[in-house]
């Protein structure tokens, strides 16, 4: 038995997909494709003159210590904003699982913050924080603790983080309480007959098999922290003070829209772009090989 | 009382329906963790581990993971997780539910073996009245959370204390007919002007009351066409092999009757059969109470 719709009309099957395409190539495949060729250009800042310069550009990023260290302020802050957002989500979801009363009203109220955008995220952060009007730094200068996150490097990263972290919280609350509310009773029930205490039932039982929706959250976290925070950045820090925040993504736009440095800037995306097909190809390969139990 | 124990502290091991393997462990860390958990020496536990392996046959799944054992295998190791432990009490939460019909016969008989070499007090719960007649010593036939009624299989099968009881144990199920008894308790008027008198002098208690007749299919016997109490018009015939179900009804007003008879018949379908019963084998409850009246 034929199963599959077909369709007589030859035209009809490419036009419903031609939106569908229409888009890709629009916002991804065109703008990909002129990163990718303005990166081996040199061009003057106003756009008059283009040489072509092979992989010079590429060259001079990876020899730019600005360009390294960069690289180091990317990996730990999207590390820190994983590792905060899942540890802090974890927490939440287990609590949340136990939680019977009031329980849908909880979990709206952790989904919340996934509604506010990065910007406005990092906004809510920066006059919580703000030296001089800020309520939380006015506390801790009460507690004797000096906080400015325009001059403390440390400081600026920290802020940061927990703005770029705190909107994720929700984001993986949500995954990580589907992931707890999947795993079938009796497990943790013979787990209590055998004599596990409760948070040896935690690590043993139920987070061995929320290793799944783990692995593939911490992916889309560092995919996050990557890219999406672009806003947090921007509004908190602007990459300040003296690049201590100043992640890949951007410097890709300081370098580009402010530097007018429109090859080397490509060439910066072309090293994300790779950098987040990898981490693409990392997910399907290995959450769907490996992670298996 | 464990009312107040935590579930580590009874000194207890369970088996589950669906068995509750771990599933992201070995069968050895999964008969393991339990003996882990209580700090027991590395060596101990694996002899404890690989003895019960030995009696469950299973040393050859040792290292495998519980999605690659089929259910048999998977029961087992199951049990095994209970026997390291060696525990006061087993609890059997319906284990046998979730496999096929011919493992089910095979794993009821090495239960039973099992636990009667070991020896330990086993609990077992499950909806298989077969399971239940031949797998414990002592039965309880809970009905909406009450027990009905605690003894031997043998006794529950006999003398079942209410008429929940008698229409739980026994297949196909035993037939109840509302009769009225003479006035003097002597016997009981069936269906179709026919007497059925009562043994051991009768129930006098309840005369000129109606109660409930029960009788099991497999106490009906074929009669001569003179000496038949009850003239059953056949509606339907399930011939199993071994014995025959007869479906049918009888008397005025067609009360329904489910028959066992040893061997292979056949019957065309409205066919009238003359049935006996022996009054040693019928069973009476009040009406009201559904209780059991001794005789």
């Amino acid at each position: 038995m034929e199963k599959r719709v077909v369709f007589k009309h030859k035209f009809l099957p490419y036009l419903l997909v031609a939106p569908q395409i229409a888009i890709t190539i629009v916002f991804f495949i065109w703008p990909a494709s002129q990163a990718v060729y303005q990166s081996v250009l040199q061009e003057d800042p106003f756009g008059l003159s283009a040489t072509f310069v092979g992989l010079a550009n590429f060259v001079d990023i990876f020899t730019d210590e600005i360009y390294l260290h960069s690289i180091y302020v990317t990996a730990v802050f999207s590390l820190s904003v994983a590792v905060i957002a899942m540890s802090v989500s974890l927490l939440l979801a287990a609590m949340a699982d136990r939680v019977i009363k009031g329980a849908t009203a909880y979990k709206t109220l952790i989904i919340w913050p996934y509604a506010v955008a990065p910007a406005v995220a990092g906004v809510l952060w920066y006059f919580l924080f703000n030296p001089t009007v800020g309520i939380i730094a006015l506390y801790m200068k009460v507690l004797g603790y000096e906080w400015n996150h325009s001059l403390n490097g440390g400081q600026a990263m920290s802020l940061v983080v927990i703005a770029a972290a705190w909107r994720e919280i929700s984001y993986n609350f949500l995954f990580f309480l589907a992931g707890l509310q999947a795993i079938p009773k009796p497990f943790i029930e013979a787990a209590a007959i055998d004599g596990a205490s409760p948070l040896k039932r935690f690590w043993t039982i139920t987070f061995p098999l929320l290793s799944p929706t783990a692995f593939f959250l911490i992916v889309m976290n560092i995919v996050y922290a990557f890219f999406d925070t672009f806003g947090v950045i921007h509004v908190i820090t602007d990459g300040g003070p003296s690049n201590a925040t100043n992640i890949m993504v951007y410097k890709v736009y300081h370098d580009g829209f402010l530097g007018l440095d429109l090859g080397g800037s490509a060439a910066q995306s072309v090293v994300l772009m790779i950098i987040v097909i990898s981490l693409t190809v990392i997910q399907f390969r290995y959450i769907e090989r490996k992670v298996n139990y | 009382m464990v009312n107040d124990l935590e579930p580590a502290d009874r000194d207890i091991a369970m088996v589950f329906q669906n068995y509750a393997l771990y599933p992201h462990m070995s069968v050895y860390k999964n008969m393991a963790y339990g003996l882990k958990i209580r700090r027991m020496p590395k060596d101990e536990i694996e002899k404890r581990v690989r003895n019960a392996a030995k009696i469950l046959e299973i040393t050859e799944f040792l290292d495998r993971k519980p999605r690659q054992l089929s259910g048999g295998q998977r029961q087992r190791v199951a049990m095994g997780r209970c026997i390291v432990r060696e525990p006061k009490v087993f609890l059997f939460d319906e284990p046998l539910s979730n496999l096929d019909a011919k493992l089910r016969v095979q794993m009821r008989l090495e239960i039973r073996r099992l636990q009667e070499d070991l020896k330990v007090t086993s609990i077992f719960v499950t909806h298989d009245q077969v399971e239940a007649m031949t797998l414990g010593d002592r039965l309880i036939v809970m009905d909406n959370g009450y027990a009905a009624q605690v003894g031997s299989p043998l006794e529950i099968y006999e003398r079942p204390a209410t008429r929940f009881v008698a229409g739980f144990i026994g297949s196909p199920g035993m037939n109840f007919l509302p009769v009225p008894l003479s006035a003097d308790g002597q016997w009981a008027e069936l269906p179709g002007e026919n007497r059925l008198p009562l043994q051991n002098g009768g129930i006098p208690s309840h005369g000129g009351q109606e109660v409930i007749l029960g009788i099991r299919p497999e106490h009906c016997d074929l009669a001569g066409e003179q000496d038949g109490m009850m003239h059953l018009d056949v509606d339907h015939v399930e011939i199993l092999g071994a014995d025959t179900l007869v479906y049918g009804h009888f008397g005025e007003d067609k009360t329904r009757l489910t028959v066992r008879l040893p061997a292979m018949h056949h019957f065309e379908k409205n066919t009238i059969l003359p049935l006996i019963v022996s009054s040693k084998n019928v069973h009476i409850f009040d009406k009201k109470s559904e209780k059991r009246i001794e005789k």
